[in-house]
Formats: C-alpha cells, structure tokens, sequence
C-alpha cells in the first residue's frame, strides 16, 4: 500500500470522528467541514510519525476541538456575552428565559428518528450552552478544564450546561424519575 | 439548584448523548480533502504578490511612473521650503508680532543654510529621508494597484 493510499484509509477511518466533534461544537456543518479538512491537512504533514500511533485519535480529536473552539472564539465572541447576560441577572425567571418551550419534539423536528432528534436538539442549544456540554460529555473534559479552555468562571460553566441540559429534557421531554429508577 | 434533580438530569441526558455514537461526514468531504492535500495551491495573481515578484515589464512601468512622481515630490517640496523661507523673512510683521513667528523664520533660515552648504550628516540623513520615502511610494504603489484590480476583478 502506498503512502497515499494509507493516508486515504487513515482519512476514511477517522473523518466521522473528527466531523463529528467540529460539528457538534460549531453546529454548522460548512465550518465543520473546514476544520475537519484543516485537521486532515495537519495530519498529512506529520503522517509519517502519526499512522503508527496509538494516540493519533486523540491527537485528532484535539487538534479539531481546539480548531473548533479557536473558530468560535474569533468568529462568534458574542455568544458569550449573551450567555454572561444571564449568569450575572442572577435570577431564575432570567434563566428561564433561555429553556425553549416544552413542545413537542415530534412537532419540532419532523419525522427524525431518535438519534436525529436528539442531535437536532443538540445543535438547536445556544452556543453558550452546546459548547461546555459537548466539551463535558463527548470530549470527557472536567468543569475546570472547560472553564480553562472558554476563560469562563467555573460556576458559569456549571450553569451552562445546567441549561443545556435541562433545554434538551424540554426538548426531548425526558422523564426523570423512571430515569432515575433505571441507573439505582 | 436541586444537587438530586441535578442527578437525574445529567443521567437522563448522559443516557441520550451516549447513544447517538458518531455523525457520518458528508460523502464529499474525503474527496475534497485529498484534492486539497495533492493539489497544489494556485497560483496568486501578479497584483496580489509583492513587487518584486511582477511580471519585469510592470516592473519598469511602475518604476518610470514612480520616479516622475517621485521627482515631482521632491521638486515641490524644494519649491515650498525655498517658497516658505523667502516670504518668511520677507514679511518681517509677523517677526515683530509673535514667538512663533521668530521661531519659524530662524528655523526657515536654518534650513535654507544647511541647504546651501550641506555637511556629512545632513547628506546620510537626506539619502535616509529620500530611501524612505521611496520605499513608502513602491509600497503605496502596489497597495493601490492592488486595491484597484481587486476592485475591478470582483
């Protein structure tokens, strides 16, 4: 197999994975693309050292996460000042503001399946609450690490993904109790 | 907040985002990818690259059309020092009326001496002055041109 054909089965073998990071940070598939093609361009130069890694997924998922969060930093600095709106009001009836109304999710988004249903919920979040939720539950990092990583306080990285996740509950009309009686 | 509720919460939607596994990359982005990868960036038009890398001709052009304006430049900030110093020490009212107006006519006649009888230091600093300036003019140049054909392209 030729380097150029190896390089091609290490793209087709990571593309989704590195997609799907961008994409749910960005929650816009054309910035996604971009940063998954800038990433693929950063592999291609350290291939060499990369392809027989075992810690070239992580690499990848790095690389995209920090493009992603790079991207979202120059490009949509508003979102968190929006979100900082909020946080420093203070009161729930504020916060409350920002919860999408609990409809039904059928209603909303079509005749998707689960899967789709909840992604869409995902991408419909505001950025202040999509990015420290992906960044907890999909890269696995800490509440510290998120607060390093965006420079927000830790107590408003904790609030963020309150309302994200709460957003998603209304949304996906979640039903808390039988979930807790499945994971005691 | 409810640190119970919080829970609750965090597992029911822990439960949904884990099963959503990865999104499929659109079926297009490999292929774009790798046309990226071995095909080489074209090419930047003559206008959008630095002047010295102009095709010889715009070169010799641009340098002709620089040097008259350059000269037209110099020529008329002689005119205006020499212009400047004259009516300064014609008109001694203003000598008479203001500090400001001394000040200038001994700086106008500062000038107009070192002028006539100009030593090493006042050359390096005019060769300076005169090298800065036409740097500022090559850049100024290729800026406008730029602007110009970008303008006149889109």
């Amino acid at each position: 197999m030729t380097d150029a054909q190896q390089f091609e089965a290490f793209l087709h073998n990571y593309q989704n994975m590195v997609y799907s990071t961008a994409m749910r940070l960005t929650a816009n598939q054309s910035e996604a693309e971009d940063i998954t093609q800038e990433v693929f361009l950063r592999a291609y130069e350290r291939f060499a050292e990369l392809q027989h890694s075992p810690t070239v997924g992580g690499w990848l998922k790095t690389v995209a996460t920090n493009l992603s969060l790079n991207h979202l930093s120059r490009y949509r600095s508003r979102w968190s000042f929006f979100s900082e709106l909020f946080v420093s009001s203070g009161d729930e009836e504020a916060a409350e503001a920002q919860f999408p109304a609990a409809d039904d999710p059928r209603e909303t988004f079509g005749d998707m399946d689960r899967r789709e249903l909840v992604e869409a919920a995902l991408q419909a979040l505001p950025p202040a609450q999509r990015v420290p939720l992906v960044l907890h539950h999909f890269e696995g990092l800490r509440y510290e690490e998120i607060a390093r990583r965006l420079r927000i306080s830790l107590g408003k990285v904790k609030i963020d993904i309150f309302r994200g996740r709460e957003a998603l509950r209304r949304k996906l009309q979640l039903r808390l109790k039988e979930e807790t009686s499945d994971i005691l | 907040m409810d640190p119970q509720y919080e829970k609750q919460l965090e597992a029911a939607v822990r439960r949904e985002l884990d099963a959503l596994g990865e999104l499929a990359a659109p079926p297009e982005l490999a292929g774009r990818i790798l046309r990226a990868i071995h095909q080489p960036a074209a090419p930047l038009p003559w206008w959008r690259q630095s002047w010295v890398a102009w095709p010889g001709a715009l070169r010799l052009v641009s340098l002709a059309g620089l040097f008259a304006v350059f000269c037209g430049l110099c020529y008329a900030a002689l005119l205006l020092v020499q212009g400047f110093a004259g009516w300064s020490q014609s008109s001694g009212w203003l000598a008479q009326m203001t500090t400001l107006g001394r000040v200038t006519e001994r700086l106008a006649g500062t000038v107009v001496a070192v002028l006539g009888h100009p030593g090493p230091g006042f050359m390096f600093a005019a060769a300076l002055l005169i090298f800065t300036v036409w740097t500022a003019c090559l850049g100024l140049l290729t800026a406008y041109v730029r602007l110009v054909l970008r303008t006149v392209t889109n």
